[in-house]
């Protein structure tokens, strides 16, 4: 039987619910320090003098390292982050001095004993300000950092420009019955993580090199960025990552790992754990990056869209951390999944002092969608179209050109929005149960690229005894990476699933792979496993034709077992390794798959770079209940399909959508990292709210199929496209419930009960004036 | 992570003992039941007690009893316990309304009756429904026994009026008055309950043998520095009959007299619309319990 679409349970689930399974945060080594940080109480200050003389007396404490004593930078866009606040700090939270010390309570006694005298600096709060022609320098030195080869601002706090342009955009406005501008905001969100921040790094003395055992969701990259700001080898540096409890993006640069790198450094042989509490990991690690979204959209009076014009501006942060990419290919997805004859965008990032962000599942879509889809619902008020019909009306379809002229294949464009609105009954209007509750119906769809070109390798080994062993950096952060590849290399060789093992990655025997984001892990791997497996398979069979003095060619390796064509079941691939005997031998393949050269990706002239590999559309359909006198939303039910080729685990894109669905209500609803003179002022989880379970609508999870001609065994990806449609579903719900439209998040329920009271009167006002004339 | 601090713990097995060991310490002890407070601010740094005196070896404080007609709750009594009374549920629909809606269950397993006067904070779930059933706080300390109304045991946020050395022993509630009905309804910030209240609200109705409102009790949760009595709005429901109108004004009046404040959970202008909209839903629920009471079956 094979393994891929079968709806297996997940190959870590008993490791798990056991609690055997390794997290970064259970690692203990043979003499391991502890780590604590002070961290600066300043938004923008100068350090004027640093004391550590009575932290160094602290019983225990082993090693103190300020700025001074690692005098490097760090970040993946731009090298302009110190691993500790050297002269300046710039946000409430940012690492100034680090104690190790033998327990983690010596290290925190002995942190509270430094002394660290500042010089308050003006501080930059939010990015409007941060664009003053007036405005203080977050970096005076942007201009000598080294960097990519990213446009930026120098001598401003602008870090990032980027521009796309498609189509006539003038022509396009000109054609226009209707040109609607709005603005739309989206807030900082923590990605509240099940598994805090943590790091373990040892420095090693005589190669000069580091170990670091962390949970990142990229080993390759940040070994990358780890070496390229010590100045070492890549190979100097050793990243290993078991199980990540949960990224969501923001499992992705140096956090814990700078403190425990610092702390390293002074404390060399003995490896070093520094572990973010949740005050810090909410404060002061990377939130998701807030937008303001300024629209501009051309559309015929029939619904038709002509064009759209996008403006971004992106508060960035202290430092550019891994943000960078997501404002440069973020806004892509503003233009939607649909047809638009001319389309451009400019996006802006800035500095500011407030703690950094970057990448939070879907890379800017979030964001994106959240203005695209608002905006959409607007347009079919004002112009009294169906929320549904101008979707489909404007709607991609397979072979349509993409942005950049790209011909879109390998996707089911129209499904997902078709099959939600048919699960929430789209068009019926459910009565509310009581006077004071409305109910309303919302859609939202999006679309998603995914990084393209990037790479992945992987090596596959048949132990003695029959078992497969996938080597791959391709961690597990609890999305289900560890099952789909099990089964994909299940399949590729033809072993049973629990024949299969993934070792925790690592640098130092995993062949390289690019990040395990961008919804890339399932195609990208999964296409290098496809292939190696298929040569493993061949050794395996030319292995059995050899010992059993057969033609391969009349062999057949299914479930573990060789099978002869017309006889039968001849030995299980442990038993023909094990008649190696003392000699002894493995079976080894290694495969890369990159999407970089694919026919697929051809686009018009110059507009290649933008090109992706694959899109992943999805849709959601909202179903709401609004208390009129309270203002409170109760989400009753979503129905979300996405679009992911063929699932290789059914239950595991379903739980992806629920997931998804769950993240995207809470930040719709709940989720704001709210900045009070720049310090957060709800940076505990009784003030910062995630959804609970109690919050948790009826979801119905739908799968969407399409025929990808490169995707292995048909599979795209599912992991981020799942999260951003659920906020502008619900928006447009509420706007269909009590007639108001509100463009900021989160709709909290102050916010909904002010919209609720303006509207009311509002209608006051209009039925006076009517009565008047 | 936050570690504890290093604290002196002791585990008195009589109340005596714990009483002794707080007053000695002054007010530098702290008692813990159910710590989901108490560990909390500790483990942030907010409170850092050098000698924490654990309660929860001393017998006979986590029992809910009948005392002259009435209910006596320990202090230990676990949120999770009155919540699966059916003496609480029967007798006092107020306080069991807030015993299902506070926190989630895990931490009403854990978290106290007790704990929860002693925080002495103006969000808290247990204060508000307390008045509206006229409950009695017995206190034990250095100085002996006494008895506290339950609306003079706070004094501002954080604050009681127990003087060091004294701990909760229990509060006793009277019986419920015949024709009564009482409610109890919150909203946190993720809309629900199971969250601090953004605002709390309970209401008591009693009514006469014409059906007018004999007595009428209302009290609030975070709209003022300490568990607030809504005395003019209560005043104005008196001799009325429990009509809609009426519970109207009321709930207007209640939400004009409440003090709230703005912090970073809402706004004061918000936390009086939600005031005056939970204090009419509570009379509405009060009433129909009365109603129901009065209707001779
Ligand atoms: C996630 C979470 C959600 C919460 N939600 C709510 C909520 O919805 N509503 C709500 O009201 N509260 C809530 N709380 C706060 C808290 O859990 C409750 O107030 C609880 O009832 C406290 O009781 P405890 O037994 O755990 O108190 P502890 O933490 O043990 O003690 C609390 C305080 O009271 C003192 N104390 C304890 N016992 C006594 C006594 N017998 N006499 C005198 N002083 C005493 C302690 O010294 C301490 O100062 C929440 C807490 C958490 C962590």
């Amino acid at each position: 039987m094979t393994s891929v679409g079968r709806r297996v349970p997940r190959v870590d689930a008993v490791e798990k619910v056991t609690g055997s399974a390794v997290y970064g945060a259970d690692l203990a080594l043979p003499g391991m320090l502890h780590g604590a940080v002070l961290r600066s109480p300043h938004a923008h200050a100068r350090i004027v003098a640093v004391d550590i003389a009575r932290a160094e007396r602290v019983p225990g404490v082993r090693a103190v390292a300020t700025g001074r004593d690692v005098p490097f930078t760090f970040g993946a866009s731009i090298r302009d982050q110190p691993f500790l606040a050297v002269d300046r700090v710039r946000f409430v939270g940012e690492p100034v001095v680090a104690v190790a010390a033998d327990t983690e309570l010596q290290a925190q006694a002995a942190v509270e004993l430094v002394d660290v005298a500042y010089e308050g600096l003006p501080a930059v709060l939010d990015a409007r300000s941060a664009l003053a022609p007036d405005a203080p320098l977050v970096h005076p030195d942007l201009h000598a950092y080294p960097r990519g080869n990213h446009e930026i601002v120098e001598h401003s706090n602008v870090d990032t420009v980027a521009r796309f342009r498609h189509g006539d955009l003038a022509a396009g406005f000109a054609r226009a019955d209707v040109v609607f501008e709005d603005e739309f905001s989206a807030q900082a969100l923590s990605h509240a993580a099940l598994e805090t921040h943590v790091a373990v790094a040892a420095y090693h003395p005589a190669s000069r090199g580091y170990t670091l055992w962390t949970s990142s969701d990229r080993p390759f990259q940040l070994r990358g960025e780890l070496a390229a700001a010590l100045g070492l080898a890549s190979s100097q540096v050793r990243v290993v990552v078991g199980y990540v409890g949960g990224s969501f993006g923001g499992k992705n640069t140096l956090v814990a790992e700078a403190v425990a790198v610092a702390l390293a450094r002074q404390a060399p042989g003995r490896p070093v754990r520094v572990e973010l509490s949740r005050e810090e990991d909410l404060t002061a690690s990377q939130a998701r990056m807030p937008a303001l979204v300024r629209l501009q959209t051309g559309v015929l009076r029939d619904g038709t869209l002509t064009a759209r014009r996008a403006e971004f501006l992106w508060d960035g942060g202290a430092y550019a951390s891994n943000a960078v990419g997501v404002a440069v290919r973020g806004p892509k997805a503003v233009f939607g999944p649909y047809r638009i004859p001319a389309v451009e965008y400019e996006s802006r990032m800035v500095y500011t002092n407030r703690q950094p962000t970057g990448s939070y599942r879907g890379y800017g879509t979030t964001q994106a969608a959240w203005a695209c889809e608002s905006q959409m619902d607007m347009i079919a008020r004002r112009l009294g179209i169906d929320p549904l019909e101008i979707r489909r009306r404007n709607g991609y379809e397979d072979g349509d050109a993409w942005i950049n002229g790209q011909v879109m294949h390998g996707l089911n464009a129209r499904e997902p929005l078709e099959r939600v609105a048919a699960a929430i009954g789209w068009g019926t209007v459910d009565r509310a149960p009581a006077p004071h509750l409305r109910r309303g119906k919302g859609l939202a769809t999006m679309i998603k690229e995914t990084a393209t070109p990037t790479s992945s390798n992987v090596v596959l080994k048949v132990e003695q005894d029959g078992r497969l062993v996938v080597l791959c950096a391709a961690p597990e952060i609890g999305a289900g990476q560890a099952t789909v590849l099990s089964q994909m290399a299940a399949d590729a060789v033809g072993v049973p699933l629990d024949a299969v093992s993934l070792p925790p990655a690592d640098t130092a025997t995993s062949p390289y792979n690019g990040p395990v984001a961008s919804s890339r892990t399932t195609f990208h791997v999964g296409n290098a496993i496809r292939t190696a497996g298929a040569e493993i398979r061949r050794k395996a069979l030319a292995l059995a034709g050899d010992l059993l003095e057969v033609d391969p060619a009349d062999l057949d390796l299914s479930e573990g077992v060789v099978v002869a064509r017309g006889v039968g079941p001849r030995a299980t691939l442990g038993e023909l390794l094990a008649r190696r005997g003392a000699e002894g031998c493995s079976l080894v393949a290694e495969a890369r798959y990159s999407s970089a050269g694919s026919p697929l990706l051809a686009a018009d002239p110059g507009l290649g770079s933008v090109s992706t590999i694959f899109w992943m559309i999805s849709a959601q359909a909202a179903e709401i209940e609004v208390d009129t006198e309270t203002g409170v939303i109760r989400v009753v039910r979503v129905a979300a399909a996405a679009d992911v080729g063929r699932p290789v685990n059914p239950v595991g894109c379903e739980q992806q959508i629920e997931g998804g669905v769950v993240m995207g209500l809470s930040n719709a609803l709940f989720e704001d990292l709210v900045l009070d003179g720049g310090r957060i002022a709800n940076g505990t989880l009784a003030d910062y709210k995630v959804a609970t379970l109690q919050d948790v609508p009826e979801i119905v999870p739908i799968i969407v199929e399409s025929d990808h001609p490169e995707a292995p065994f048909g599979a795209k990806g599912i992991g981020e496209p799942a999260a951003a449609a659920t906020a502008p579903a619900i928006a447009n719900a509420l706007c269909d419930a009590v007639g108001v439209r509100i463009t900021d998040l989160p709709l909290t329920p102050a916010r909904v009960l002010a919209a609720i009271e303006a509207e009311r009167a509002r209608e006051v006002a209009a039925g006076g004036s009517t009565n008047r004339s | 992570m936050n570690r504890l601090r290093p604290f002196v713990f002791h585990q008195p097995t009589t109340l005596d003992e714990a009483v002794r060991i707080l007053a000695a310490e002054r007010g530098a002890a702290r008692p813990l039941a159910g710590g989901t407070d108490l560990v909390v601010d500790m483990k942030l740094g907010r409170a850092r007690p050098p000698v924490v005196v654990n309660l929860k070896r001393i017998r006979g404080l986590d029992r809910i009893e009948p005392v002259d007609g009435g209910t006596r709750i320990g202090a230990l009594v676990r949120i999770a316990a009155i919540q699966a009374s059916a003496i609480v549920r029967e007798r006092y629909p107020a306080l069991w309304r807030a015993s299902c809606t506070l926190a989630t269950p895990p931490i009403r397993n854990l978290a106290t009756i007790g704990g929860n006067l002693g925080r002495g904070s103006p969000a808290g779930d247990m204060a508000p429904p307390l008045i509206v059933h006229g409950a009695l706080v017995e206190v034990e300390g250095p100085g002996g026994r006494r008895t506290v109304p339950i609306q003079d045991l706070h004094l501002g946020p954080g604050i009681t009026c127990l003087a060091p050395g004294e701990v909760i022993t229990a509060v006793v509630l009277p019986a419920p008055p015949p024709h009564g009905g009482s409610a109890f309804r919150k909203l946190g910030k993720r809309g629900g309950g199971w969250d601090i209240a953004l605002v709390g609200a309970a209401a008591g109705l009693v009514l006469g043998g014409d059906g007018a409102i004999a007595d009428a009790r209302i009290a609030l949760a975070s709209v003022a520095p300490t568990p607030f009595r809504a005395r003019a709005a209560e005043a104005a429901l008196r001799g009325r009959p429990p009509s809609e109108e009426h519970f109207a004004r009321a709930a207007g009046i209640a939400a004009e007299e409440a003090r709230p404040i703005s912090d970073v959970r809402a706004s004061a202008a918000y936390r009086r619309s939600l005031a005056r909209v939970l204090v009419l839903r509570t009379l509405r629920d009060a009433a129909g319990l009365a109603l129901d009471a009065a209707v001779p079956r």
